[in-house]
């Protein structure tokens, strides 16, 4: 454990030298978000509600998912697809530690300082919109609700791995992985709350791993659903977390395999 | 018991093969043909511990493919390997521990951090004490004569400073067998002579085994005592350098240096005449033949100085590159 968290301090010692780039982000993030939100200003007119959200929920709605989207996304695809073409797996592999492990502290590394730029980015989008904005205080709901989106942080990164592991197969996967973010931002309800889209559309994003990364949090927040619901969704998590384990594991090894060159 | 055994082993890549123009494409999608490179055929050798061996080869001889196989990044097509008892490619950690391999292009340093950060950290990878740690880069850095450039950011770092710090890193856990693939590619003259003394030094201090490829005879003329030549995956030539120089060099060099004008004709009955500007002159005589043509030259010639050389080892692996047979 503790070389992993050496790791870890090192990536955060590395990710300081660009600190300056953090600013730029997070004006850009602001900027991005402000437009967006405007936009739903307007979809939403004089209407009171759209399938059952208000205007201020789906504000709320919105700014969480942007937030949570930031803390648990992971330059872990890109990181994996570079290190296989470029042969630096093999600097891992010659050394008595888990690549896949390393990659994931080191991916923890650069969060604190990330979600503390997050968090005052958005506080400042909730400040603008601040009479649209749902404040919720319940402690029960607050533990629920963080409780789920570090299980969708784990499920997001696990998504991750498998995507970049694509690349021990492929040439290059930068194609693939941004269309696997972009149909994991529309199914994760990164766009808009599911239940605005057509019912077929609702099914297949039941049956995927993504909602809940997103979309099951920000219902927790905003008590869109009953404690009952709360808790199988929970159960849910934990359970695309071990299927998204054991896959990601599966991918992992024979990855190594074909990198190996084993009778392929 | 050697370190190093390695029996008849073979690894093949299969690469996609594809015909060419458009028409060749979509065949290729629908079958794929697969065609083998053979990088290593069938090479065999025992390394004893301790021992520095110099493994040599023009480009894609099967060099780098030896070495991945030796420290478990690639899986043999076939053949035995054994590296302290262990077999490589399971790669536990008990022998990952115990060696190291160190590519002259790849870089495991931190880019964006002080080359400390990056020993600090395989300390915890290795899990090595923290004395047996301080002392071990004490004397690494002392040897390398890197003191200075340990706190500046490894991108700043000249080509040679970073390979040095580079060595620094994989031996900070004191490894048994060191794998050394191309250390002194890209260095100029000086860092070379500089990292060829630290390897040859530490050697001599630390008795690991190290093997140590190169395409260059260079880096091995100066530090290995055996050398074994591979060419197209296949060994050519494994035993003491001097022993090449005795066995294949048929011919020994005479330099000469003349005291007055002379007939270069005349110089081409002693032998042939590699070089002739006056006043020097290199001439290469068969071996057996040297006493009698140094015997010639000093008698009928106004000779100033006279050298007997071997023939420089460069010369004879271009000959066994070019197919000369060995056996
Ligand atoms: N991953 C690979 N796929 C296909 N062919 C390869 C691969 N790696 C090396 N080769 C081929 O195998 C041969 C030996 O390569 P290598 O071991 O790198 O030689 P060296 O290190 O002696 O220059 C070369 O012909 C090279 O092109
Ligand atoms: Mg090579």
């Amino acid at each position: 454990m503790r070389k992993y968290v050496a790791w870890a301090k090192a990536g955060i010692k590395s990710t300081l030298v660009y600190s300056s780039d953090f600013f730029l982000w997070g004006l850009n993030e602001f900027l991005d978000t402000l437009i967006f939100l405007f936009i739903w200003m307007i979809i939403y007119g004089e209407r009171n509600s759209i399938a059952g959200f208000s205007l201020p929920e789906t504000v709320t709605y919105l700014i969480g998912v942007g937030l949570i989207s930031n803390i648990i996304s992971s330059p872990i695809p890109e990181r994996i697809e570079k290190d296989i073409q470029e042969g630096k797996l093999s600097n891992f592999l010659v050394k008595p530690m888990s690549y896949p492990r390393t990659r994931f502290f080191g991916s923890l590394s650069g969060k604190p300082l990330n979600v503390l730029i997050r968090i005052i980015v958005y506080a400042l989008v909730a400040a603008v919109f601040r009479d649209k904005f749902i404040i919720n205080l319940d402690a029960t709901i607050l533990v629920l609700f963080l409780i789920s989106i570090i299980f969708s942080l784990i499920i997001n990164a696990l998504l991750d791995f498998c995507t970049g592991f694509i690349s021990f197969w492929t040439i290059t996967t930068s194609g693939f992985s941004g269309l696997a973010r972009t149909l994991k931002s529309i199914f994760s309800g990164g766009y808009a709350p599911i239940v605005f889209f057509p019912r077929w559309f609702q099914i297949t994003a039941g049956i995927l791993p993504f909602s809940y990364t997103r979309y099951f949090p920000m219902l927790i927040y905003l008590r869109k659903i009953s404690m009952m619901e709360t808790i199988r969704g929970l159960g849910i998590q934990i359970l695309w977390v071990a299927i998204l384990y054991l896959l990601s594991r599966f991918v992992w090894r024979r990855g190594v395999k074909r990198y190996e060159g084993v009778g392929i | 018991m050697p370190v190093i055994e390695v029996k008849s082993l073979k690894k093949f890549y299969q690469v996609h093969k594809k015909e060419p123009g458009l028409i060749g494409s979509l065949k290729s999608l629908v079958a794929r043909k697969y065609e083998d490179v053979k990088a290593v055929d069938n090479i065999s050798f025992e390394i004893e511990e301790g021992e520095l061996v110099g493994f040599i080869g023009p480009n894609g001889a099967g060099k780098t493919t030896t070495l991945k196989c030796l420290s478990g990044l690639l899986y043999p097509t076939a053949g035995v390997v054994s590296v302290l008892d262990f077999n490589p490619w399971d790669r536990k950690a008990a022998f990952l521990k115990q060696i190291s391999l160190v590519m002259g292009q790849k870089n495991q340093l931190w880019w964006d951090l002080p080359a400390m950060e990056t020993f600090i950290l395989n300390k915890e990878i290795y899990e090595v004490p923290e004395t047996q740690f301080e002392e071990t880069l004490g004397e690494l850095v002392k040897l390398l004569e890197v003191e200075d450039v340990l706190k500046i950011q490894v991108r700043k770092l000249s080509l040679g400073q970073r390979m040095k710090c580079e060595l620094i890193a994989a031996l900070l856990h004191s490894p048994k067998v060191l794998f050394l693939d191309e250390p002194t590619i890209g260095l100029d003259v000086v860092m070379q002579k500089k990292i060829r003394d630290f390897i040859k030094e530490y050697n001599r201090r630390k008795k690991s085994t190290i093997i140590l490829t190169s395409h260059y005879m260079g880096d091995v003329k100066e530090l290995c005592q055996r050398v074994i030549i591979i060419d197209k995956g296949k060994i050519v030539f494994d035993g003491q350098l001097s022993e090449i120089v005795e066995k294949y060099a048929d011919h020994k060099v005479l330099s000469v240096v003349f005291g007055k004008e002379i007939d270069p004709k005349k110089l081409s009955e002693i032998g042939e005449v590699k070089e002739y500007s006056f006043p020097k002159a290199v001439i290469s005589v068969r071996r057996e033949a040297v006493s009698v043509a140094a015997a010639e030259l000093l008698q009928h010639f106004p000779v100033a100085d006279l050298n007997v050389e071997e023939v420089p080892i460069e010369d004879i692996i271009r000959e066994v590159f070019s197919g000369k047979d060995l056996a």
